[in-house]
């Protein structure tokens, strides 16, 4: 409650000159006119929640005070309450005071759709390797070295001719946070399709109209299959050239789905989207789901075969680096070429389509030799075009 | 080290694919299966799980059990050197790749073979015909938002009015560059030639209008100004008689076109039935190759095309319709039969009907492998017919739901 009140005081002060003022409870702006004065405290009542300082608790109102003496006695504010000013507490800049909501309402709107993920999670499918909330924060760190990475080789100038604003940041976060919600929801339609449709229809998050679309837009996009079924294709990039898509969209729209695509490696099946360990999920699979366990067991091991992919600067381009373990390499081999297809069909689906080198390592290099030579042309199709490193 | 690309995969063989194939592709695999055996890992991919299948006939489950046919990326059979094939229903083609060309042959004739063998996953028509027809009207689409006849073709702008109803087809997205390209290419004089640049005529006014008609100003900038001196251009051309002429072959279809233009845009009161005089003596004697599906539902829209007229039409063409399969011998062209399909249902025909029955399977039989129709049978797939198949399988598909 004091750290609202501390926000309200700040806005507050930064717009008395056009005299909007913020209430110290709900945080919505008002116009001090059509507000009236409180009796008994003898500050301003909000109009939209009605509160007013009597409403606050000690803490706050000590911030409210301590705020009000240091900056706003003596400026001849008509709704002060007279004084002089002291020099007193450093106030943040206005771009902090902003960055400062736009975090809040990040974390009030990833506290909402966790929540959401949560409640629904029964329905995601417990043999698949994780989508759940661990995932998501992988896909954020991806997201965060992604676009650093992408304004340093220049991908961001060359396509947007700018860095990605604080406020774009935001959606692209909370794109994220709610891109696998649709996953607990069961209505035949595309799990994108419903991740979009929730974003845009729970009016619960806090998001205005526009920051809804564009982040319901970007969940549809994360998907190859989704955007293929709404568009007749999934390809962003041919997209973005046919004018379907603006260079802003798409190019907010291949952060996130490489960013997605990213999070292939062992990290994503140490544990199910319920948190159950591989070693327990794989049990279940064999004593629930024994005809079915090869192909399951499959998926998890292909993505036990390697590290967390990283994207990197080579050359002045961009680089995936791929750490592959050299034993599962010979164990299996194939399950580890097909989730690096996968991968890297997710890359070639956006504006990065070709333009990357692939660097494969692993401790053995002969391991890692025979491995390629076997299995390469399984990535053949994904490859064309672009550099390959062993 | 850097790897050089191998030459070896000069044997290489791709074809259109769609959902439709499915069953196809598991009856090629089936065959991979039984020629390479253990040899050979199937893969399938859906939506961002892919799972590695060991029996073919479990692929299906597999797809539904993982988030069903929506999401089907892929399905790969590898066997090494000898054979990768990958049936990409991301980008909607199918591709063989062998060191053997022996080997390619064989697969890739079973697969002609199989694909005029194995018929098309009815379950799937809606969902395929949809992605497929959104990826056909795209490769139409050029990068001013114009749209070409034909895929890469240059922007044409004679069945502009077919455009109006791409919303209606879930092209909500093409509908607006296609406006937002005619808002960059009027003409001074306020009309649309046949192609950007090209004299003023009536049909792509008016059918420039019929675009302009169904999207806001809030969608497209310009739009209120750029509407309002194509009326002003179109009204001006009006004869006195109330007709247009578009060429002297073309009073008709101009007239009708432009008309609807101007009734979708309230210039002209359908109560006061200001068209002109002679429109509805052209409507009672309407032959089946004057009009469109599109332009009939239009004039059924408005007021225009009256039941009474309906079935007069089909009166006349009443010896072809009572011979189930009669009809479909006219000269095989895609446009009367769309439209006959529409009159069908309007005059109150069961979707169930034989004779609906038997356009749907004439159109899906005759539908290209690249998920667009043909002007005439066994031609290439063209934009304007491919309109008009979908509108009508949406209307026979709807009329079945509401039925």
């Amino acid at each position: 409650m004091a750290e609202v009140a501390r926000k309200a005081m700040q806005l507050t002060w930064r717009h008395c000159k056009t005299s909007w003022h913020y209430c110290f409870s709900c945080l919505k702006r008002f116009d001090p006119k059509t507000a009236k004065l409180c009796s008994k405290c003898n500050w301003l009542v909000c109009p939209i929640c009605g509160q007013c300082y009597c409403y606050l608790d000690e803490d706050s109102k000590n911030v409210v005070e301590a705020f009000y003496s240091a900056h706003c006695v003596g400026r001849n504010c008509p709704y002060g309450k007279g004084g002089t000013v002291s020099e007193g507490l450093p106030l943040p800049s206005p771009q902090e005071i902003e960055d400062e909501l736009l975090q809040k309402r990040l974390q009030d709107a990833e506290e909402k759709l966790k929540d959401t993920m949560n409640k629904g999670k029964d329905k995601v499918k417990w043999y698949l390797v994780d989508h759940g909330a661990d995932h998501i924060r992988r896909v954020d760190q991806n997201l965060e070295s992604a676009e650093k990475l992408f304004e340093k080789i220049s991908i961001a100038r060359n396509n947007l001719g700018r860095s990605l604003t604080q406020e774009e940041i935001f959606k692209l976060k909370v794109a994220i946070a709610a891109h696998d919600i649709g996953r607990t929801m069961d209505d035949g339609k595309s799990h994108a399709m419903l991740s979009s449709e929730y974003v845009q229809e729970d009016t619960s998050i806090p998001l205005n109209a526009t920051e809804r679309r564009e982040i319901a837009e970007l969940c549809l996009l994360h998907s190859e299959g989704a955007t293929r079924e709404v568009y007749g294709t999934g390809d962003i990039a041919e997209l973005l050239k046919r004018g379907i898509l603006s260079p802003e969209v798409a190019y907010k729209a291949t952060l996130l789905r490489i960013s997605d695509a990213c999070d292939a490696g062992k990290e994503r099946a140490e544990v199910n989207t319920f948190g159950q360990s591989r070693s327990e999920v794989l049990e279940r699979v064999n004593r629930e789901l024994p005809n079915q366990a090869h192909t399951i067991t499959s998926h998890w091991h292909g993505h036990e075969g390697f590290e967390q992919p990283k994207l990197k600067k080579d050359d002045g381009k961009l680089a995936i680096e791929v750490i592959l373990n050299s034993k599962a390499l010979q164990s299996h081999g194939s399950d580890i070429a097909f989730r690096i297809k996968d991968m890297l069909r997710d890359f070639r689906s956006t504006i990065v389509h070709n333009n990357y080198s692939l660097e494969l390592k692993a401790d053995n290099y002969e391991a890692l030799q025979a491995w390629y030579s076997a299995y390469h042309l399984v990535l053949e199709e994904e490859i064309e075009g672009a550099q390959v490193k062993v | 080290m850097s790897v050089q690309k191998e030459e070896k995969f000069k044997n290489a063989y791709s074809d259109f694919l769609s959902l439709l194939d499915f069953d196809r592709v598991t009856a090629l695999l089936e065959e991979v299966a039984r020629e390479l055996k253990d040899r050979v890992l199937f893969s399938t991919r859906v939506g961002e799980d892919s799972l590695t299948v060991d029996n073919v006939d479990n692929i299906k489950n597999l797809v539904e059990r993982l988030g069903g046919f929506r999401e089907l990326d892929y399905i790969a059979a590898f066997a090494g050197d000898q054979l990768m094939l990958t049936a990409d229903f991301s980008s909607g083609q199918i591709k063989l790749r062998s060191v053997d060309a022996q080997v390619l042959n064989k697969f890739v004739n079973y697969w002609k073979r199989v694909c005029k063998k194995v018929g098309y996953r009815k379950d799937l028509v809606k969902l395929a015909t949809s992605i497929d027809a959104k990826r056909f009207v795209l490769s139409c689409l050029n990068e001013e938002g114009g749209l070409g006849d034909i895929p890469r073709g240059p922007a044409k702008l004679d069945h502009s009015y077919a455009i109006s109803i791409l919303e209606s087809l879930g092209m909500k997205h093409i509908l607006l560059r296609f406006a937002s390209f005619l808002t960059n290419t009027q003409n001074e004089d306020g009309g649309w030639g046949v192609q950007k640049g090209f004299p003023s005529r009536i049909i792509p006014t008016a059918g420039a209008i019929t675009v302009l008609a169904v999207v806001s100003s809030e969608e497209i900038k310009n739009r209120d100004a750029c509407l309002s001196k194509a009326v002003d251009f179109l009204v001006s051309k009006r004869r006195r008689d109330g007709t247009w002429e578009d060429g002297k072959r073309h009073i008709k279809l101009a007239t009708m076109i432009s008309t609807i233009a101007l009734l979708k845009i309230q210039r002209i009161e359908p109560s006061e039935r200001r068209v002109p005089p002679a429109f509805q003596k052209w409507v009672s004697e309407f032959q089946l190759q004057e009009l469109d599906s599109i332009l009939a539902k239009n004039l059924k829209e408005m007021g225009l095309l009256r039941n009474e007229d309906i079935l007069s039409i089909l009166k006349r063409v009443s010896f072809e319709i009572e011979n189930e399969f009669a009809f479909l011998s006219w000269g095989f062209s895609i446009m009367p039969i769309t439209l006959l399909v529409n009159l069908l249902l309007w005059a109150g025909v069961n979707p169930k009907d034989p004779r609906i029955r038997s356009i749907y399977d004439f159109l899906m039989k005759n539908r290209n492998r690249d998920g667009g129709w043909p002007s005439t049978i066994h031609r290439k797939s063209m934009l304007y017919p491919t309109i008009l198949c979908l509108d009508a399988l949406e209307s026979i598909t709807f009329e079945e739901q509401s039925g």
